[in-house]
């Protein structure tokens, strides 16, 4: 039925609705055509792969979930509308730190399900975290079950809040406090959340810190070896040894960064002939950086930090 | 109504008309609720888990015919579904009926399902697996456990077990069924094998992927706990399709849950109050007392915001019966003579030779009769008189309650009949819902409900109702 007889007020609001709309699809026209020059020339992207998009985009819905979850509590427990996880998932996507980390841990596990399937490396227990369980090692049985925990989330595209790191839990925590604000009864309820979330994410050792304990006084030969340690531990590692952030050290591994995973390993304090066997683990039989043997530890170190204006 | 046809003879149903062919019709109401359906529409429906009349349990028909219903535009176009064996796709015609949708079904084409085989069903069942596991265990390659992951609270006691038991072989925690071998069996003897889980009652079985070397032995297995059973605990996504008429939230749902409890709670307080219990402080029986009232109240609270939301609805109506406005003025004044006789106020019924035919519904009557008389006793002096009356003029037949109380001014007068109105009373156990249900009532048979009071003098309520002429 058409209504003849439209209200002013009505025609005004109908008209801003139409002009927001249009602000925004001109917006997202804006934005098309350097997405798509980007991403025809950079071929494949690894970085940006529909795989990796539908990852991150599930693990923050995954975030978001964990949030409304606590927020209603366990009596009226119910799956979420669409709608509610839609807006929390937008308002992380403002947040660099949540973004980054959420993009780092799903390259990582494309990483670990990449290796098992081209070098039979499993993703939970790798020969290295098996002789430390073979030799009872408290700490590795701690990391073992943290990882498992971890794969089998990854797997459903969830990643648990607990396995934050602090720094992004926070950032998380803000969003809902600014997100809920604006209603009494809801921000009580979410300053009871934000006590929950933080108690239990203290009390327990998520996987990285497991992985950071295990690498912490393992010899670099050892550690530095991604086909002994597996991937989760390799990362740890070489972050540690190399001095840079460990979600830094994840975006090494993508196939157009090799000369920075090459400089991270020998600035880790990697050998030229370890640093070329683990890039072609990672990669591949592919062509390497030319030159590494001559760079040394400190070179490379002051190279990566100082990027292309090192002299 | 729905028929159940062969599926070899739904051809020759198809009947041809003026606007083509049209294998099958069906109909939806305004819940999408498929009410009709005619095969092979009907058999697909029963396939796909749905029920007739039943929600559609096609989704891509549902959705049209949720669009179609909502936009309240014709759509026309081709459905894809899939039952156990086939892919099926047909085209159809939905156009919006009235509050619901008809459907015509113009073509129907099915073709075998392509079965997955070789490796890739192979690693499309593995990942299917991983994500429905419930429960995922490390093993080394003499398959004992080096590690379980699970959030499952139904398998918190198999794990629990079986973190303790890092080291043991898988077997001794989960027990394959109909297997009395020496365990562990070769793991591909055991992939896919039912197990019994402690502590469900849901059948279970796993899954062993392998970690290969090609040309070793497999140095490890991931074993996937899995079970074609919903877990208990699972949520549905969405949430129940079929909306609920509107009704009252009080009166169906809240009252009778509410009643029983409260009535429960005023018992007992009387059984405290009156000490039947055993003996008690002077002061706990009063606060005995005040919790048994108190409950009364909020029964009589209860009662009275279940009739508003009757006689608030739309379609609110009454069944007129032939009664005698008297003889309902004699019971009600009888109900509520207990109460009288505590405040030592004398009721005046109508005497027993006094009839006033009148067309109205019985139990509406005596409610809003026990409601006036009721609030005369609770309004007038101790030892006051209600004098209850009858009588008949023209079309009316009335009952008249006059009290000796305080009577109403003009203003108030016409504020008492409104909804919540307390005339600044409280703490008296009225809900201020009572003359304007009594009114509404009233009004619902044709009739009427009227004050007449001077301040000072009392006040006299007159319920009006039709009289019966014939009588």
């Amino acid at each position: 039925m058409i209504d003849q007889a439209v209200h002013p007020a009505n025609t005004q609001a109908a008209e801003a609705a139409l002009r927001r709309d249009l602000v925004r699809g001109d917006a997202a026209a804006a934005s098309a055509l350097p997405m798509l020059r980007y991403l025809v020339a950079a071929d494949q992207s690894a970085a940006l792969s529909e795989e990796i998009l539908a990852r991150v985009r599930g693990i923050l819905s995954d975030i978001a979930g964990q949030l409304l979850d606590a927020l209603i509590g366990t009596a009226d427990r119910r799956a979420h509308a669409p709608d509610e996880i839609a807006v929390l998932t937008r308002a992380f996507l403002d947040d660099a730190a949540l973004l980054a980390h959420v993009h780092a841990v799903a390259l990582e596990w494309q990483l670990t399900e990449r290796l098992q399937e081209r070098l039979a490396l499993d993703p939970v227990a790798s020969p290295f975290v098996r002789d430390r369980i073979a030799s009872g090692d408290a700490s590795a049985h701690g990391f073992l079950s943290a990882q498992a925990r971890w794969s089998q989330g990854q797997r459903r595209m969830a990643l648990s809040v607990a396995e934050l790191p602090e720094a992004v839990l926070e950032a998380v925590l803000a969003i809902l406090r600014a997100l809920v604000g604006a209603e009494p009864a809801l921000s009580e309820r979410a300053s009871a959340v934000e006590r929950e979330v933080r108690s239990s994410h203290a009390a327990v050792s998520n996987r990285l810190i497991w992985a950071e304990r295990m690498v912490a006084d393992l010899d670099p030969a050892v550690a530095l070896s991604i086909s002994q340690c597996g991937v989760t531990l390799f990362l740890s590692a070489l972050a540690l040894a190399s001095g840079q952030v460990r979600d830094a050290t994840v975006m090494a591994t993508l196939p157009d960064q090799q000369a920075r995973l090459a400089l991270t390993l020998l600035a880790a304090g990697a050998p030229a002939d370890v640093t070329e066997e683990q890039i072609r683990m990672i990669h591949g039989g592919t062509k390497l950086p030319v030159g590494l043997a001559g760079i040394e530890e400190w070179r490379a170190a002051s190279i990566l930090t100082n990027g292309a204006t090192a002299q | 109504m729905a028929r159940g046809i062969d599926p070899d003879e739904w051809r020759d149903c198809a009947m041809t008309l003026g606007d083509g062919t049209i294998l099958a019709r069906a109909a939806c109401d305004a819940h999408d609720r498929l009410l009709s359906a005619d095969e092979p529409l009907f058999g697909l429906q029963r396939r796909c888990g749905g029920e007739v009349p039943g929600i559609v349990a096609i989704p891509e028909l549902l959705d049209l015919v949720r669009g179609a219903r909502q936009t309240r535009c014709p759509v026309a176009q081709v459905i894809r579904a899939q039952d156990d064996s086939d892919a099926i796709s047909f085209w159809v015609e939905v156009e919006p009926e009235e509050e619901g949708c008809s459907i015509r079904v113009r073509s129907w084409q099915t073709a075998a399902l392509v079965s997955e085989e070789g490796a890739s069903g192979e690693s499309r069942r593995r990942v299917t697996d991983r994500h429905v596991t419930e429960l995922c265990a490390w093993l080394d390659a003499g398959q004992r456990l080096i590690a379980v992951a699970s959030d499952s609270p139904e398998l918190a006691q198999v794990v629990t077990a079986m973190e303790g038991g890092i080291g043991h072989c898988w077997t001794d925690f989960l027990q394959p069924e109909n297997v009395t071998h020496q365990q562990p069996l070769h793991w591909r003897l055991l992939d896919g094998a039912p197990v019994i889980v402690p502590g469900s009652s849901r059948s279970w079985r796993v899954s062993l992927v392998p970690q290969i070397k090609p040309g070793f032995e497999p140095s490890g297995f991931e074993l996937l706990l899995l079970s074609d059973e919903a877990a208990s605990g699972w949520v549905p996504a969405v949430p129940d399709p079929i909306p609920v008429q509107r009704r009252g939230l009080v009166g169906q749902d809240l009252a009778p849950v509410l009643r029983q409890p409260i009535a429960r709670i005023v018992a007992n307080a009387e059984t405290i109050r009156t000490r039947l219990a055993g003996p008690l402080p002077d002061a706990y029986a009063e606060y005995a007392g005040e919790i048994a009232s108190a409950g009364k109240l909020l029964l009589d609270l209860l009662e009275d915001m279940a009739d508003l939301e009757v006689v608030e609805d739309d379609s609110f109506s009454t069944n007129p019966d032939f009664i005698d406005l008297a003889e309902v003025a004699r019971q009600a004044a009888g109900i509520l003579g207990v109460r009288a006789r505590e405040k030592g106020i004398v009721i005046v019924s109508p005497p027993s030779d006094d009839h006033a035919p009148a067309l109205a519904e019985f139990r509406r009557v005596l409610q809003v009769l026990l409601n006036l008389i009721g609030n005369a006793i609770r309004y007038s002096p101790n030892g006051s008189r209600v004098d209850v009356h009858v009588e008949v003029e023209g079309v009316h037949a009335r009952a008249i309650v006059a009290d000796q109380g305080p009577g109403l001014n003009v203003s108030d007068q016409a504020r008492v009949f409104e909804k919540f109105e307390r005339l600044g009373r409280s703490g008296d156990g009225g809900s201020g819902l009572g003359l304007y249900i009594s009114r509404r009532l009233a009004r619902a048979m044709g009739g009427d409900l009227l004050i007449e009071s001077v301040p000072g003098e009392g006040a006299r309520f007159i319920l009006e109702v039709p009289r019966d002429t014939e009588a």
